[in-house]
């Protein structure tokens, strides 16, 4: 039939758009899945574990009736608790002030935050209007990529802050600068600036990005022009990882992290 | 299959697939941007699933069935067709569009939608009614009983178009 010829011609006039424009919004929405699987596993442990009102594990005992809730630990004066999402609801713009972050059941970062920053994945993720931080305990399960182009294995590190330091040094397609003795909050540790290796070609890596180091299924991948700061800390006995990512990055990573880190103090 | 092989096979399959998965989503759901976020978001799950898409027989089927899922589900994302055309895509060629295709989509649209999309898929896409039976996962006398059905509808309705008004 005539018409279903002229209707195949129609196809002439349509611009396809870059297949690259393509398999950016495909990244973009990898780490956004990401994202949303660290919100589900935070959920799990925030649910299964003590909850928000972070009782410690021995005060946590077995489990109680459910007419006998969790005590709830008070805020010190000016810090107010980030607020609750149903799921699948966007993180709400923040206003200016000082929050409370948990980070595990036993742990918590208080945080001087800007005005329009977003908490997602219970706090896991600080954005601002022009920084991403990201806050976690390096638990046993935190360590290294097993290759920083392909599948999604670490190798785990540890316990000490000084194993990770070295193994985040030695991993391959990363370029770290020399660890700098640093405290945050009264929590010793290093810090350091990570880049990606000027010489690795990750042109063949899964989507073009590199692996970072992180927990199996909640490390990030990053593109060649990221650059990274990470404070890696001993909190109480705790590791914790603190890293702004800054990707892509054009130059040096924005000094707007550096000023959230600076502001941290850490609480229970 | 290693990654960058990967990633060229999928280039090479969007380069050469892309235009008549948009004109066969244009002709089931009769709106041209819906019909591109269709197989836009088709080929953005495929770059996701790449390892499964290495491993199908047919991947333009494949993708395909992907975008008359998102027709399926009335799934919109206009944003997707502005974020990655706006700057490189010229205007819409409405003025292009000839009448033949213009009565088709428009007789097209009067179907039943499940008629639609088998004619679509016969008569544009190429398949047959085993192919058509098979990606769609219907029985394929209910196939032909479609294509039977539908061809009779769009022959009528056609016909009715090419009548002059008697006013």
């Amino acid at each position: 039939m005539a018409e279903w010829n002229s209707l195949r011609e129609v196809g002439e006039d349509v611009s396809p758009p870059t297949f690259e424009s393509l398999v950016r919004t495909a990244r973009s929405r990898d780490r956004r899945t990401r994202i949303a699987a660290v919100t589900a596993a935070l959920a799990l442990v925030v649910g299964a574990g003590v909850g928000i009102g972070l009782r410690t594990r021995e005060q946590a005992g077995p489990p109680q009736p459910v007419h006998d809730p969790a005590p709830v630990v008070e805020l010190p004066d000016g810090v107010r608790a980030l607020p609750a999402y149903r799921d699948g609801e966007e993180p709400r713009a923040l206003e200016a002030g000082r929050y409370r972050v948990p980070i595990s059941d036993t742990l918590a970062i208080d945080v001087d935050l800007p005005s329009g920053s977003q908490a997602e994945a219970g706090g896991r993720y600080i954005q601002t209007t022009n920084a991403l931080l990201k806050t976690e305990i390096a638990t046993d399960w935190y360590g290294v990529a097993e290759d920083p182009c392909h599948g999604d294995g670490i190798t785990p590190v540890g316990p000490s802050v000084e194993e990770l330091v070295e193994a985040i040094r030695n991993q391959p397609g990363l370029q770290v600068g020399v660890p700098e003795p640093v405290t945050v909050g009264g929590a010793e540790g290093q810090y350091l600036m990570v880049r990606i290796a000027p010489g690795f070609d990750a042109s063949g890596c899964r989507d073009g990005q590199v692996n970072l180091p992180g927990i199996e299924g909640t490390n990030n991948n990053v593109t060649p022009t990221y650059v990274g700061e990470w404070w890696i800390l001993d909190a109480g006995g705790q590791r914790v990882v603190l890293q702004s990512m800054c990707d892509p990055c054009a130059g040096d990573p924005p000094r707007s992290a550096r000023r959230i880190v600076g502001s941290i103090t850490f609480g229970q | 299959m290693d990654g960058r092989r990967e990633a060229d096979d999928l280039d090479v399959l969007y380069a050469a697939c892309y235009r008549r998965l948009v004109v066969q989503m244009y002709a089931i759901c009769g709106v041209m941007a819906d019909a591109e976020d269709a197989v836009q978001e088709a080929f953005i799950t495929a770059i996701r699933k790449r390892r499964t898409l290495a491993r199908v027989q047919n991947p333009e089927a494949w993708v395909r069935t992907v975008a008359l899922h998102r027709l399926h589900h009335g799934w919109r994302h206009d944003a997707v067709v502005r974020r990655h055309q706006a700057a490189e895509r010229r205007p819409e060629p409405a003025s292009d569009v000839g009448p033949e295709h213009v009565a088709l989509v428009t007789a097209l649209g009067l179907l039943d939608a499940d008629q639609r999309e088998v004619l679509v898929l016969h008569h544009l896409a190429d398949l047959s009614v085993a192919e058509i039976a098979t990606d769609l996962g219907l029985p394929v006398g209910t196939v032909k009983s479609r294509l039977g059905r539908g061809r009779a509808r769009l022959g009528e309705l056609l016909a009715e178009r090419e009548e002059p008004s008697h006013g």
